[in-house]
């Protein structure tokens, strides 16, 4: 696909969604830079995740962190010093806080090998596959939320993933307390697939859902900002 | 369990272990082939970041998930960090645990730890609490890689049928160390290489193995010497590449090249070198039939030429498998289960040299 302002590939694609309207703009990363939209791939996908929940797209220039690590780990606090003189990541939630720097140390570790080109878990893809299916259906119920509830619950800032089914739909206001928590873990998981996925309209329903949930790290819509995007 | 302090019987000790039965394929040279995948759970920190609290809920989410999917028609259950010493290295010798696992004092930070395991033929076993919270692996006799990886990818699918991954689009499965995110797997083969070490050889294969990006290892994996002529080649990277890719360069790439080394080198030394040959190999069966006394690594360099000699048909009255399986029936753990009681250095030497005398005794 061509840029809209020049004849280079379009790198980056922008939908914003206003009043229930999508308006899309396709640019190469010069122009996308010069219009001030540029995403940088490099960002690390806790700040991604959390500038998504905030704006309802990925970080814009000069607003989010650029390529630079966290210093620590936002879910389990380890530090990248630390990580460097154990050898072992903290969490999962690491990989991203890290990003930045982990990479060229990936690669070189790998041989280059940079993105996972092996099996996907086999349940999880089907989850996505199933709730992609439904967008804009309410959100899926599952099993307990293993790990995550069985013990510590997931990090506040994790994109916490668990167990999602097919559960129906009820009121969150009439659904018991546990049964909300376990649809928000199970909505987390697929919520950090789909931005892993740079599926962003996809992650735009998924977190509007677990606002309607009221999960207590997505906030409130903006007015006139965030809606829910229209059914794929 | 048979008891509560002792997962093996004597018996199962006794027979040995089934990786060690040579057969499938190429077993004249590959000894066995294991894959071993590394998984966490979702929701909780690495191990070695997880409170005492969180260890004991994932060892036992992963225990009554284990257990109650049905993996093999028998699963043995071992709770390791309960266990004597003496029975910890059983299991890392049986090469059912890693020596990691095996480490740590009864009540120390680091419980709990557990493992689950296939009977009779523990073929499959899953570490609970290692450095990830999920290592499990398929072990068997010879060259086998593409089936080890068939069983683990059903084993795998089915615990992620009730148990949360920690995964990303971008990184695959989520490991402690970064060396093994990505696919999380390791493939590695055990050659018995004793032709090419008595030609001076081996060298050559390490140059070509860390060309391709594999490691080499001893007996006993990282850190460990290359006793008994046994080496275990694996791959090194595990992000970038899916496993089919991984399992080619292993399995129809280097390994076979390998085991044509070492076969043309028997064949070397047999027809150009074969007084040589005899001489190392009936000296190290005299003194596996004489010694009154035999330290571990001397026993497994005597046992590795005796292997080569069965395998050569200079000797004819020691069957290949009962040799194969002494490599880990000579180990202290073994010994000491197998006599019953705890053995000092000296003492162990004894029985060691008295097994060997009574198992390969002039026929």
């Amino acid at each position: 696909m061509k840029c809209d302002l020049c004849d280079q590939e379009a790198t980056v694609h922008e939908q914003t969604i206003r009043a229930g309207k999508v308006s899309e703009r396709h640019l190469c990363e010069r122009c996308a830079r010069e219009a001030g939209i540029s995403i940088n791939p490099a960002a690390p996908l806790t700040s991604l995740l959390s500038q998504f929940m905030t704006t309802g797209k990925p970080p814009a220039p000069g607003q989010a962190a650029g390529p630079v690590a966290a210093a620590a780990c936002p879910s389990c606090g380890l530090t990248y010093a630390k990580f460097k003189e154990s050898g072992l990541l903290g969490c999962p939630d690491c990989y991203a806080a890290f990003e930045p720097s982990l990479g060229p140390l990936l690669e070189r570790a790998h041989e280059g090998g940079a993105h996972h080109a092996g099996k996907k878990p086999r349940r999880l893809m089907q989850q996505v596959a199933a709730h992609r299916q439904q967008a804009g259906a309410p959100a899926p119920a599952g099993p307990p939320a293993e790990a995550a509830a069985a013990s510590a619950p997931a990090p506040a800032s994790a994109p916490a993933r668990a167990p999602a089914g097919r559960g129906e739909s009820a009121s969150p206001q009439a659904m018991p307390v546990a049964e909300r928590q376990r649809r928000i873990v199970a909505l987390r998981k697929l919520l950090a697939v789909a931005i892993g996925d740079e599926q962003y309209e996809r992650a735009a329903q998924i977190r509007d859902e677990l606002r309607r949930l009221g999960d207590p790290d997505v906030p409130p819509a903006e007015p006139g900002r965030a809606g829910r995007g229209p059914a794929a | 369990m048979n008891a509560p302090h002792s997962p093996m019987s004597v018996e199962a000790v006794q027979r040995g272990a089934q990786w060690l039965r040579s057969s499938g394929s190429h077993a004249d040279v590959v000894i066995s082939s294991r894959v071993r995948l590394a998984r966490n759970l979702w929701g909780l920190p690495f191990l070695h970041r997880c409170s005492r609290q969180q260890r004991g809920a994932a060892l036992n989410l992963c225990k009554q998930r284990l257990l109650g999917l049905g993996l093999c028609p028998q699963m043995l259950w071992v709770d390791v960090h309960t266990l004597p010493q003496i029975d910890r290295n059983l299991l890392v010798e049986r090469h059912l645990i890693s020596k990691e696992h095996a480490k740590g004092p009864p009540g120390g930070s680091d419980e709990p730890r557990g493992l689950a395991v296939s009977l009779p033929d523990e073929s499959l076993s899953i570490m609970v609490n290692e450095e990830d919270h999920l290592r499990m692996q398929v072990l068997q006799s010879g060259l086998s890689l593409s089936e080890g990886l068939h069983a683990i990818d059903r084993v795998d699918d089915a615990i992620e049928s009730v148990l949360d991954y920690a995964y990303s689009p971008r990184f695959g499965y989520l490991t402690a160390c970064p060396t093994n995110v990505g696919c999380g797997i390791r493939l590695s083969a055990m050659l018995h290489l004793p032709a090419l070490k008595l030609l001076g050889d081996v060298e050559k294969v390490r140059r070509a193995a860390q060309d391709m990006a594999l490691a080499v290892r001893g007996f006993y994996g990282e850190g460990s010497e290359a006793t008994g002529d046994l080496y275990q080649i694996s791959n090194q990277t595990t992000l970038g590449k899916g496993e089919a890719v991984l399992l080619r360069e292993l399995e129809t790439e280097i390994i076979p090249q390998v085991i044509e080394y070492e076969r043309a080198a028997r064949r070397i030394l047999l027809e150009r070198k074969r007084r040589t040959l005899e001489d190392h190999v009936f000296r190290a069966l005299g003194v596996l039939r004489s010694a009154r006394l035999l330290a571990p690594d001397e026993a497994l360099t005597m046992l590795s030429l005796v292997r080569l000699g069965v395998l050569a048909g200079l000797i004819t009255d020691v069957p290949e498998q009962e040799v194969s399986q002494l490599f880990v029936l000579v180990q202290p753990a073994h010994l000491q289960r197998l006599l019953g009681r705890e053995l000092d250095q000296q003492k162990r030497r004894e029985a060691r040299a008295d097994l060997l005398r009574q198992r390969l005794g002039a026929r």
